[in-house]
């Protein structure tokens, strides 16, 4: 299973991985347009807990057995097979947050973009996944299993 | 009351089109110099507080941070420079020394970039270092006086025991800063990275951490005044012990780590009580005489078997070629030279400007003159002090040395800015510092990277630079002057450094 | 008539039944799969129903899976056709086209039967349940015909709260009958219902709770109005009943497979039958927190059950232990998240409890021997997930007690070894 792992002693809490997952998945992808005309819609997959000498990014971890496909009433959230991430058909999904409700991590996020969810998709479309690429202190790595 | 006389060194210039707000300059400054006001919405910068080391800047998505030198300028003044007129309005406002982090940045003369190399052409042909095999391979210890060989029964047989060498794959080690003065990552780097290639790192005299005794056959540890973390098991685990006698950033006094940056590990590792002072004394306490120092030297041997080298090092000061042929007399196997470039995690400024000199002028004085006394080979000549590329490396070992020591070379190399604030231990960029906020910012699998990588570009380099000069192995280049011409310098000078002027 | 010999059989076309060919299909590449489902339709999912009769989606967001689905997991479906008895002791399903299917194991995921109250009167034209594509389709195409007005819902459950928004973008004037003090009973408490009643009522939903119809009122043949328990009368041009579900067992009656309420499963999905399977709405299967079997009419447990029958079946050995209550519902755009007990199930539980009425935010969790046994969010519901993991795994949360309140809890707020789990190792199943 492909997933990005975080290394918490190597957190910065910087949260620039959430900025620049938020312009990887802006309709710009350039960091001064995103915030300058899309700034009501953006909406990063990827979040920071931070509480002071501890800090790490959390996001979907593309589980084996993932818990927001087997909830999902609308069959929006389903694994690809290619790439064998998760991923969430912003079409299909009506935001009724069953995934919210089950994902033990709390990867998934309200969106900004209206009721859907927003959720890590390792950025298949585009290569390195744009937080691991980012991180000023290498503290997020992408593994296959 | 407020320091009216203070004023920023530094304006940190934000261009407020590219600001998104983002506040990663907020709290990656250990300084304090950014802050975020809600009411108003923006960022704003406390310049009086910015110590010019980029950590925002680097950092910011969208590079809207500029740091410049304070545009607030004095009437031009040869004499009365800002530097000098800002140190008496500092010392005017707080009545203390002056202290500074890093190596001499006053506008003395630098060697370096007054000697040129050689090129071969036609007759002697250059080499190409991707096509033939190219020496870099640098042996330190005491060598013997001549090698006597057994050609009984027709073979050849070395008959001379050659004594303890520390084996180097490329002439550069990492230069000794203790574990204290720099974050345990930063240690943790050098002394993995100096393993991985295949060189040594000092530890400097702060003792060595447990674990880095991993890495102990690639680490050189320090016997200094203060003594911190010395004893029997300390020198066996290494590969071979300094004693330092001095040091380039300050000739003259000891070392000194604040109480505030004595934390538990710090305390074990020293084997200090912790939150007391590390101060280490001027002298050694028991060297007051060559005679002593050699007493040392023996007792360090005895204590480790006769199965490791011993170095001295000693700051590069007016006689240094006398005290170098003292130590090479006294036992040493090794001996340490550090010029007045040399970094330091604190030291007082105007001792650290003013005292000492030149490593070149050093390396080329103490060569000479154990080659004028007949007891070069015995021991090895190690240089520290400023060396900032693969160039200043080949002049230093074409003047004489064996191999060099890189110390603010490797911090810059993990990610320094040579802000000259170590002292205050609010790196931001996780080096100097030992909080632990600031140390994870130093990821050692990247700091190790980094390094890695300066150690074998630097080598490639010396390798183009020694194919260019016509010669293949590191041998034909130590102490051999030749190779060196001098530019915009006065005979005297020249005549120290025993080179031609270009042109001759 | 004819005879069909199948390795697996399936009866139901719904979550349960796709999650359990998925769950064969895990272990089982190549043997036979015939599912049969009185339904026509290509497997869609029930919940969104409220949202096609509202227009917020179209018909083909409706169906649960890509339309080569069939094909690409090599199955035979047979759509349309109703299953109505099976034969355990010969192994055989009889269908009402008079086939007879023997298999080697079989999934029965037949999902549950809406609730029709015997009222006088309600055998009449304008009435209807909400469960399949079929009612939706209906309610909207009588709506159309009829030029009504008013509509009346009786039930304000889950079905019924999702049925107002639909009925109101259809601009109906919507009356909700409903017999508990407040809605969606089942799942949130007193505080919690009322945030969510004010959100219902702002829209212009009419709510009569603590009463029931007592009688339907017709013209024609035609429902015209409905007259309340507590007397007074409302106008409506189409009744909906939305008073829940019962598991559909008929197909079982007369047979060895045990029943209660719902037809009775083990932890791995198996009935008293050998062989025989069963999942979804249908079962009776443990609920962890209550300590005993219930029926859990609920989406991700009807997976969950579907998927381990199906590896069960296919020669798997897996386990449902953490089958619980679990909801995420919005109503009319305020989120409300409820899992597990909504009161405290005994005197030796603890409640922590936040609400804030101005900013309809809610947050309780009860506990029970220093583990998280309830759980309801309205509109803070950020997160959730971590506490229906913490639910599942019955984590002691002792240490952390103070920090389950905390506007920012969250994963760093959980003792390091089960974050470490969670943030750097493999997803995980509990």
């Amino acid at each position: 299973m492909p997933r990005i792992v975080a290394k918490e002693h190597l957190c910065l809490g910087c949260r620039l991985c959430e900025i620049y997952c938020m312009v990887a998945h802006s309709r710009s992808k350039k960091i001064l347009k995103a915030y300058s005309q899309e700034k009501d819609t953006l909406s990063p997959r990827i979040l920071v807990e931070d509480a002071g000498r501890v800090s790490f990014a959390v996001q979907c971890r593309h589980c084996e057995n993932p818990q927001c496909v087997e909830a999902c009433i609308s069959g929006a959230m389903s694994r690809d097979p290619e790439t064998d991430a998760v991923l969430c058909d912003t079409d299909k999904c009506v935001g009724c947050f069953m995934c919210i409700m089950v994902c033990p991590v709390g990867a998934v996020l309200r969106s900004k973009k209206g009721k859907v969810v927003s959720k890590c998709d390792l950025c298949v479309e585009s290569g390195l996944p744009a937080c691991v690429e980012n991180c000023p202190n290498e503290a997020l790595h992408y593994v296959e299993d | 009351m407020r320091k009216w006389l203070l004023q920023p060194d530094f304006i940190v210039e934000r261009d407020p089109d590219k600001c998104i707000k983002c506040q990663v300059c907020v709290k990656q400054c250990a300084n304090d110099a950014h802050d975020f006001d809600e009411q108003i919405d923006q960022v704003y910068s406390e310049s009086a507080r910015c110590v010019g080391c980029h950590r925002c800047a680097t950092l910011c998505p969208t590079g809207a941070i500029f740091i410049r030198n304070s545009p607030l300028e004095f009437r031009p003044n040869a004499n009365w420079n800002a530097a000098v007129i800002r140190n008496i309005y500092r010392q005017s406002e707080s009545g203390g020394v002056l202290l500074s982090g890093m190596g001499n940045d006053q506008d003395f003369p630098i060697y370096w970039d007054r000697m040129l190399l050689n090129a071969s052409q036609v007759t002697n042909p250059s080499i190409d270092p991707l096509r033939e095999p190219m020496e870099l391979t640098t042996y330190l210890g005491s060598k013997p006086e001549r090698l006597e060989f057994d050609t009984t029964d027709g073979r050849l047989r070395l008959k001379t025991e050659i004594p303890l060498q520390l084996e180097l794959s490329t002439p550069i080690m990492f230069s000794a800063m203790s574990y204290g003065s720099i974050s345990f990552n930063a240690s943790y780097a050098l002394a993995r990275a100096a393993t991985e290639m295949g060189i040594y790192a000092n530890s400097g005299e702060g003792g060595l951490h447990p674990d880095l005794w991993q890495f102990g056959n690639r680490m050189i540890v320090q016997i200094a005044s203060g003594r911190f973390g010395v004893d029997t098991d300390y020198l066996n685990a290494a590969a071979a012990i300094e004693i330092k006698i001095g040091q380039g950033a300050k000739p003259g006094i000891g070392g000194h780590l604040p109480g505030e940056k004595v934390d538990d590990q710090i305390s074990r590792t020293r084997m200090i009580p912790k939150g007391t002072d590390a101060l280490s004394p001027a002298p050694h306490h028991d060297i007051y005489s060559i005679e002593d120092l050699s007493q040392l030297i023996y007792a360090v041997k005895e204590a480790t078997r006769y199965q490791k080298p011993v170095s001295v090092k000693i700051a590069a000061v007016h006689n240094v070629s006398a005290i170098a042929s003292g130590a090479v007399r006294a036992g040493a196997d090794i001996v340490a030279i550090d010029g007045f470039r040399g970094g330091t995690g604190a030291a007082p400024t105007m001792i650290r400007n003013h005292v000492g000199i030149p490593i070149a002028l050093a390396i080329a004085a103490v060569d000479s003159r154990l080659r004028e006394e007949g007891i070069r080979n015995q021991a090895s000549i190690v240089a520290a002090g400023g060396f900032r590329s693969s160039a200043d490396i080949v002049k230093a070992l074409a003047l004489g040395a064996d191999a060099v020591y890189i110390g603010t070379a490797a911090l810059v190399s993990m990610g320094c800015h040579v802000c000259q604030k170590c002292y205050t231990g609010k790196c931001n960029w996780g080096i100097a510092t030992q909080d632990p906020i600031l140390t994870r910012r130093l990821n050692p699998e990247v700091a190790l990277r980094r390094l890695k990588n300066l150690i074998r570009a630097w080598s490639l380099e010396i390798k183009e630079m020694m194919g260019g000069m016509g010669i293949n192995a590191i041998e034909s280049l130590r102490g051999n002057r030749e190779h060196l011409r001098g530019i915009g310098l006065s005979d005297r000078e020249m005549t120290i450094l025993g080179i031609k002027p270009a042109g001759e | 008539m004819s005879r069909i010999d199948t390795k697996y059989l399936i009866i139901g076309n719904s979550t349960a039944a796709i999650a359990g060919v998925e769950g064969i299909r895990s272990l089982d590449e190549h043997g036979g799969i015939t599912l049969i489902s009185s339904e026509p339709e290509h497997t869609y999912s029930r919940p969104l129903i409220s949202y096609l009769l509202s227009g917020e989606i179209d018909e083909k967001n409706m169906f649960y899976r890509p339309a080569d689905f069939y094909e690409k997991n090599r199955i035979r479906a047979l759509l349309g056709s109703e299953a109505i008895h099976v034969d355990d002791a010969s192994k055989t399903v009889f269908t009402s086209n008079n086939d007879q299917m023997h298999f080697e194991k079989l999934l029965i995921a037949t999902g549950g039967a809406p609730i029709v109250p015997d009222i006088p009167g309600a055998k009449c034209d304008g009435v209807f349940t909400f469960l399949t594509w079929k009612d939706a389709a209906g309610i909207r195409k009588f709506v159309q015909n009829r030029k009504a007005h008013n509509a009346v819902i009786v039930g304000a459950g889950l079905i019924g709260v999702k049925l107002m928004e639909s009925l109101l973008s259809l601009n109906l004037k919507v009356d909700v009958v409903e017999l508990a003090g407040h809605v969606l009973c089942m799942i949130l408490d007193e505080n919690a219902a009322e945030l969510a009643q004010n959100k219902i009522t702002s829209q212009g939903v009419n709510l009569h709770c603590n009463t029931t119809v007592a009688q339907v009122l017709t013209q024609y043949d035609v429902v015209n109005g409905v007259r309340l328990e507590n007397g007074s009368r409302l106008d409506c041009d189409i009744l909906i009943f939305a008073i829940g579900v019962r598991p559909n067992i008929a197909i079982v009656k007369n047979t060895g497979i045990k029943t209660n309420r719902g037809i009775l499963v083990d932890e791995r999905m198996q009935t008293s039958a050998p062989d025989i399977y069963a999942a979804g709405d249908v079962t009776q299967g443990y609920d962890f927190l209550f300590g005993a079997n219930r029926p859990i009419p609920i989406f991700p447990n009807a997976s969950r059950q579907g998927r381990i029958a199906g590896v069960n079946m296919a020669g798997g050995n897996q386990n449902f232990m953490t089958g619980m209550a679990m909801n995420s519902v919005n109503v009319f755009g305020l989120p409300i998240i409820s899992v597990g007990f909504i009161h405290p199930p005994g005197a030796d539980c603890d409640v922590l409890a936040s609400l804030d009425a101005a900013k309809s935010t809610y947050r309780k969790i009860i506990l029970r021997d220093n583990r998280i046994i309830g759980l309801i969010l309205v509109n803070d519901i950020d997160r959730a997930g971590i506490y229906t993991g913490i639910i599942r795994s019955k984590l002691d949360v002792r240490e952390i007690r103070d920090n389950l309140m905390t506007n920012n809890f969250g994963l760093i707020t959980l003792p390091k070894e089960y974050r470490k789990h969670v943030v750097s190792g493999m997803g995980i199943e509990v």
